[in-house]
Parts: C-alpha cells; structure tokens; sequence
C-alpha cells in the first residue's frame, strides 16, 4: 500500500493517479459530511492522535531499532523510513487547507457583493485582486516555464503579461503592503509624546533603557553622541554601543531566556491539549 | 481640536523626518556591532564546496527591513563568489529574493544555476527539515522553475547538511526556531538570522549559546553589513535608508523630552493653582 502511494508515476499514469486521489478524497470528505457529529469528532480525534503518535515515536524510539545493522543511517528507526511520504501528505494537507481558505473567503465575500449588503465594495475589491493576481500570476509563470534563456525571460517580462504582474506585485501589493505597516510609524511617534511619561521609578528606568537602546542601535549614537571616545580608552565602557549591547545580552538576555522556557513550557501544555484533543472547543464543538 | 491637531502636526513632522534625508543625499556612517561582523565573518568563512541557504520568509509588510537585509547578504555572496540558495516557507518570500537577486547578478556576472539558485516555496516547514535534515538535495528536488536540481551546477556535490555552509534566516517571524530544532541542531549545521527590529531582544539567548553565529539587527544590521561590505559612507540602500531612520529616531527623543517636559510644566501649575 506505502509502495503504491509513494512510486512517482508520469505522464497519462499521473493524470490518472491525480484524478483518483481527488475523487477518493471528496467522497471520503461526503462520507464525513453524512456522518452524525460524534462518529466525525472521534475520527477526526483519532487521525490527530495517529498523527502526532508517529512524530513522537520516530523521535524517541532510538536509532537502529526495527533497522537491519548496516542498512541505514545510524540516525534512523524503522518509523525514519516514512518521514519522507508523511511530510509530502502533509505538504498536500496544507496545500488543501489554502484552497479551503480561498472558498471559504469567496463564500464570506460573494454574500455581500450578490445582494449589496452595506461594504459590497470590499468584497468587490477582495475578488478584483484574487481573480486579477490569478489569471496574471499564472499566465506569467506559464510563459516562464518556456523561457530558458535570460533573453527569453527579458522577453517575458517586457511583454504584456510581464508589465501586468509588475504592476499588480510591485505597484499594488508591495506598495499597499508596505504602506499599512509604515502607519505603525505613525501611531508610535504619537504615542511617545502622548504616553511615554516619567509617571513612576519604573517607567523612568524604563524609558532611559529605551533611549540608550534605540541610540545604540542608530548610527547617529555611536557616530556623533560618542563618537568622540576613542575604542580603547579606559572610559569606552561609556559608549552609548557598548552600553546598548550590554543591556541587551545582560539583563535582556536573563529576561528573554525565563520568558522562552515559560513560553516553551505553554507550548508542551497546549500541543498536548490539541493532540489528545482536549482543547475545548475543537472538532465540531460548537455544532454539540 | 487641539489634541487633533497635535497629532497631525507630529505626523508632518515625521514625514518629513522621513523624506528629508532622501533630498539632502546625506548619509550617517553606521559604526558596525558585533553581531553583524560575526555574520561576515561566518559568510567569509564558507569553503567554496559548502552552500549558503537564505531562507526568506517575508511579505511586503516588513520589506523596508528584510529586504535591505537580503540584498547586503546577496551583495557579498555574489562579490565574494559563495554559492547560495533562496527558498522560503511563506509565499512571497522567494519571489522578492529572485527578483533582487535577477538585479545583483546582472551586476556581479554571476548566473542562475551556475552561482544561485532559487528553491522556492515550500510547505509544512517542520516536514520539509527533517526531510532536508536526511538529505538536502532529495527533500527540495526542484528549483522553483520545477527544473532538476542534478542539472544545475550551483548543485553539484551539495547532497548531506554537511554540504550546506550557513543558514540565513531573514524573517519577521519565528521560523528560525524551526530551523533550530529540525536542520541546523541535528546536522550540527552554522545558522544566522537577520530579524526585523521589534524581534532582536529575541535572539540574544541563541546568540550566548552558540545556536547562532550572527546577527542582522533590522534595517541597521543592513545597514552595518554593507558598511562591512562596501565601506562605511557608501550610498547602498541599507545605509541611506538608515539615516532616515536616525532621523526619526531623534524625532522620537525629541518628543518624549517634550511630551515629559509639557507634563512636569502642568503638573507644577495645577500644584501652584491648588495651594492658591
């Protein structure tokens, strides 16, 4: 059966196998849907388990065990062997998972644009961008595949295709994505002259750790501040770098690593939680 | 009102923080930190055998930082001659890199397939690692053309991790734990990051124990790798687009001073108001 999944197939035979696979997951998927809400959650439960249970296993169970003495890399068990097709399944799961999103976000945007609910425009917007970065996207990476040459590629991109995707990439989505981030910039300068305030001892150490940091992270600190302290000099300690990178692999640093092993620890907890399917909520739970 | 407009005057203000420096042509000479040295000195240390991986996990929210980064690391792999490879395990990532490094090439003379090559986008980042922690070459297959990896001479003897000189994680996000945990730990292989700003008091744990060997802090570690690149009041991207950022900064200063300054000033007049 492994054998049977996992030989590459080419040509009419892939098309075939490809074929299959779909129409084997959507009745899989319509048996599912048929399914009352218990017998769901508890495959649903079950596959989670399984799947968790085999990276777990391949990374406890030590080397060489299952394994014939010689026949493999000292590393592996006899679960390391399918790591390979595993992960691929997995790839394939998260390739499925973006396609659902993409429905899911046209189901959530078709509504409102097919009546004319109040915001039809951003829905309208949502499918101008998704059918317009489609259609470009693929027509311009269909004409790359042909191109060998970086004549042939200078070609592609100097036709109307190429000019249609940099406009979209470069002109829309960079710039647009770009542009939403920098207001950050915007709310930050408000806020130190608004809230960043000498309130208490703690605020006051705060905002002088700030100020040596954000000056020893900028050229003009360590250029003009103190830049006239020659490197070497008994009183070099006192550069506004030296002093930053101090504060940041010194007190930073022990807070950073109690902050990483309770986070670590929060994670262990909660990938228990979602692999035992003890997290409430999960699986249909609201459908109970 | 009044608050309103105080706000829409720190706004201009800031923008023209921002734009100034681009008009005057000035540029402030970074003073380069150890992390970004440490980088240059492990990327000046790879044997022309061994490949650089760049892992690129951006969008277009953090460009002004990450891809500064990219470019200073693209423009010493390529003057240098180092092999190095692009993927990344979000989207855009790959696509931004190919495009800057379609740019470097043309000007180092060094071409696809022969000094870079572009493994694209890959899915399930912790499958894709142990895969690569086996063997790099069977788990990425293809360039992102779908071309065979065995037909690209940038390729030829890069099969184990212990083919891969460094990985480079340039990232606003958490992927280099990723990295860690599943390449770079098990195959005992050199790994660096170069993070947007608000993630660098992160990385200092990694640092300490030796799990990384440099550092690109944001826009100013670009800016200081191409200082150690190029020199220190070269007009690359990094560095003109840092003093912009100095700018700023100094605005920032400014306005906490001011903003404590207006707030001791009321305080003392509601203190003399309240004893009259």
């Amino acid at each position: 059966m492994g054998a049977f999944i996992t030989t590459p197939r080419h040509g009419i035979q892939l098309a075939l196998f490809v074929l299959g696979s779909v129409l084997a997951f959507a009745l899989a998927m319509a048996a599912m849907h048929a399914l009352p809400t218990r017998y769901r959650r508890w495959i649903t439960v079950l596959f989670t388990f399984v799947a968790g249970l085999f990276y777990l296993a391949e990374f406890v169970i030590p080397a060489g065990v299952g394994v014939p003495a010689g026949s493999s890399r000292a590393t592996d068990n006899f679960l390391s062997k399918y790591l390979d097709p595993v992960g691929n399944a997995s790839a394939i799961i998260f390739a499925v998972a973006v396609g659902m999103g993409i429905l899911n976000l046209a189901r959530v945007n078709g509504a409102p644009l097919l009546r004319g609910r109040p915001g039809w425009q951003n829905s309208l917007a949502f499918f101008a961008g998704l059918i317009a970065m489609t259609v470009v996207g693929l027509t311009r990476w269909h004409a790359m595949l042909g191109a060998t040459t970086p004549a042939a590629r200078r070609a592609v991109e100097a036709a109307l295709v190429g000019r249609l995707y940099h406009l979209l990439f470069d002109g829309f989505y960079s710039n647009l994505g770009g542009t939403v981030f920098a207001l950050l910039a915007f709310y930050i300068v408000s806020a130190s002259y608004r809230a960043f305030r000498l309130r208490s001892r703690e605020a006051t150490l705060m905002m002088v750790t700030a100020f040596i940091v954000m000056l020893g992270n900028v050229p003009v600190g360590p250029t003009y501040l103190t830049g006239w302290i020659p490197e070497g000099h008994w009183f070099s300690f006192a550069k506004v770098e030296h002093v930053s990178d101090w504060i940041m692999s010194v007190p930073n640093m022990a807070a950073q690593r109690a902050l990483i092993f309770g986070i670590m620890m929060g994670v262990i907890a909660m990938s228990l939680r979602v692999w035992l399917s003890l997290e409430r909520g999960h699986f249909f739970g609201q459908e109970d | 009102m009044l608050q309103d407009r105080t706000r829409h005057v720190l706004y201009l203000l800031l923008a023209a923080a921002i734009a100034l420096p681009f008009f005057t042509g000035t540029v402030i000479p970074p003073t380069v930190g150890p992390e970004a040295k440490a980088l240059y000195k492990a990327v000046e240390a790879v044997p022309n055998n061994k490949i650089v991986i760049l892992s690129l996990e951006y969008e277009a929210g953090t460009l002004g930082e990450n891809l500064p980064q990219t470019r200073a690391l693209m423009n010493h792999l390529m003057k240098s001659g180092k092999r190095f490879a692009i993927m990344g395990f979000e989207p855009i990532g790959p696509v931004y890199g190919q495009i800057e490094a379609d740019e470097l090439a043309a000007k180092w003379h060094r071409p696809y397939g022969k000094y870079w090559v572009n493994w694209g986008y890959r899915t399930a980042y912790v499958q894709t690692l142990k895969a690569m922690a086996k063997d790099v070459a069977a788990a990425i297959r293809t360039d992102h053309r779908g071309v065979p990896l065995s037909k690209l001479p940038v390729m030829r003897g890069i099969h184990s991790p212990k083919d891969v000189g460094l990985v480079i994680d340039i990232t606003p996000s958490t992927y280099y734990e990723a990295w860690m945990a599943f390449f770079t730990g098990p195959a005992k292989v050199k790994m660096a990051v170069a993070p947007t700003a608000v993630m660098v008091s992160d990385i200092f744990p990694y640092l300490d124990s030796g799990q990384m060997v440099g550092m690109l802090k944001g826009l100013a570690g670009a800016a200081q790798y191409e200082a150690l690149v190029f020199g220190r009041t070269s007009r690359e991207r990094g560095i003109t687009w840092m003093t912009s950022v100095s700018m700023t900064h100094i605005l920032i200063i400014a306005l906490i001073i001011l903003g404590n300054a207006t707030e001791i000033i009321t305080r003392r007049r509601k203190a003399v108001g309240g004893t009259a």
